[in-house]
């Protein structure tokens, strides 16, 4: 079994709700968290992405200036001078099966719709930290594995590429060398 | 004066810049990613990190991820207190919104009323007004669905709904008449919306 020191993660909460951004906060706090920083938009939550440089961030869809979609699709740039893979939860109020599909292909880690559970939070935040997916780069997609399981039963035509797979050195891989194109 | 070396590379010295942009940015994290290549994509397999950072082998019966969650629970229910205040300055946001779109109906103030009924939508249940919830989530739909085109008289129902149950403290789902209005708004709303297939 495994436990995790909450204590020793830094947060970034985005939303523009201050009455939410204060609900998650004490959520964190209750878990153990002492680092949570908070942004009111888009913006404001980039910025802070590169001055503090947060373990998990935690993101609102709908906010002013550029919303939770667009600040993922920010972060999960390969050739970005931020860490690209850091995990991120769409917190929303959205529900809809388009609107998580749309959050999955823009890069985002976890998918939680409000209203928010002290449970449900906390699970999300153990699965970044202890079941984090691999990262995929194709043409249009840097992100998260969208495949969350392999599934035997699967009988449509393969997507990706299998057959003409080669491994290349990992140990001297760099990202920029190997996954920009 | 001497010449000074210069902060930045001349952006004509690519081979500067290569040198600039492959410098590792952040303590920990390297830019020595494990990866498989393969004809269309790229698998990459960071270092878990925050694993190595936070997680720790526990015993056998470790209640530790419970009792945060139960720590978590008490505080939320510490901060209540406050929920009654911010559920009415909501309310007040909602029907401000409601008032500018109804006065100007530009998509800004289009976009103000839509924000805050989404904010509803999702915070309503936890302030302790499921329905309001509710009323605020078909509210969002008709919005969603029809745009500029949704009727004011619809979007004023729903507000004035929606303040109503406030304004009366309608807790939970016991109430026979809020569920009646729930139900209503619904009506109303499915008599405008698109039928959905198969519905």
């Amino acid at each position: 079994m495994i436990r995790v020191d909450f204590a020793k993660l830094r947060i970034l909460v985005v939303d523009d709700n201050a009455h939410m951004r204060r609900i998650v906060r004490t959520l964190l706090h209750g878990y153990g968290s002492r680092e949570v920083y908070e942004a009111e938009d888009g913006a404001a939550g980039l910025e802070m992405f590169t001055t503090h440089l947060p373990d998990i961030i935690i993101v609102d869809w709908a906010m002013p200036i550029f919303d939770g979609v667009e600040l993922t699709r920010m972060i999960r740039r390969p050739d970005s001078g931020m860490n690209p893979y850091v995990p991120i939860i769409m917190l929303t109020g959205h529900s809809e099966k388009s609107r998580v599909i749309r959050a999955r292909d823009a890069g985002v880690t976890e998918f939680l719709c409000k209203p928010i559970s002290a449970k449900a939070l906390h699970q999300r935040l153990l699965n970044c930290v202890l079941n984090p997916r691999p990262f995929i780069k194709t043409r249009d997609y840097f992100g998260p594995d969208r495949r969350r399981s392999t599934s035997n039963t699967y009988s449509g035509p393969e997507r990706r590429s299998k057959n003409d797979a080669y491994v290349q050195d990992a140990a001297q891989l760099r990202l920029r060398e190997s996954v920009v194109s | 004066m001497p010449d000074q070396p210069p902060i930045l590379p001349a952006l004509s010295d690519d081979a500067a810049l290569q040198d600039l942009t492959l410098e590792p940015t952040l303590e920990g994290m390297t830019w020595d990613v494990p990866a498989e290549t393969f004809a269309d994509h790229v698998v990459l397999r960071p270092p878990n990190a925050l694993k190595e950072r936070s997680a720790q082998p526990a015993t056998r019966g470790d209640r530790s991820g419970l009792e945060a969650v139960s720590r978590a629970e008490h505080a939320l229910e510490l901060l209540s207190a406050e929920f009654d205040g911010w559920m009415t300055a909501e309310i007040e946001r909602l029907e401000s919104a409601r008032k500018a779109y109804d006065a100007q109906r530009d998509a800004a103030n289009e976009a103000a009323l839509y924000r805050s009924a989404h904010d509803l939508r999702g915070q309503a249940a936890t302030f302790g007004f499921p329905l309001v919830g509710e009323i605020a989530d078909g509210l969002c739909l008709l919005m969603e669905t029809l745009g500029p085109a949704a009727p004011q008289p619809h979007l004023d129902r729903h507000v004035e709904a929606m303040r109503a149950l406030v304004r009366e403290d309608v807790r939970g789902r016991h109430l026979p008449l809020a569920m009646e209005i729930v139900d209503g708004l619904a009506r109303l709303r499915a008599d405008i919306l698109p039928k959905t297939p198969g519905a």
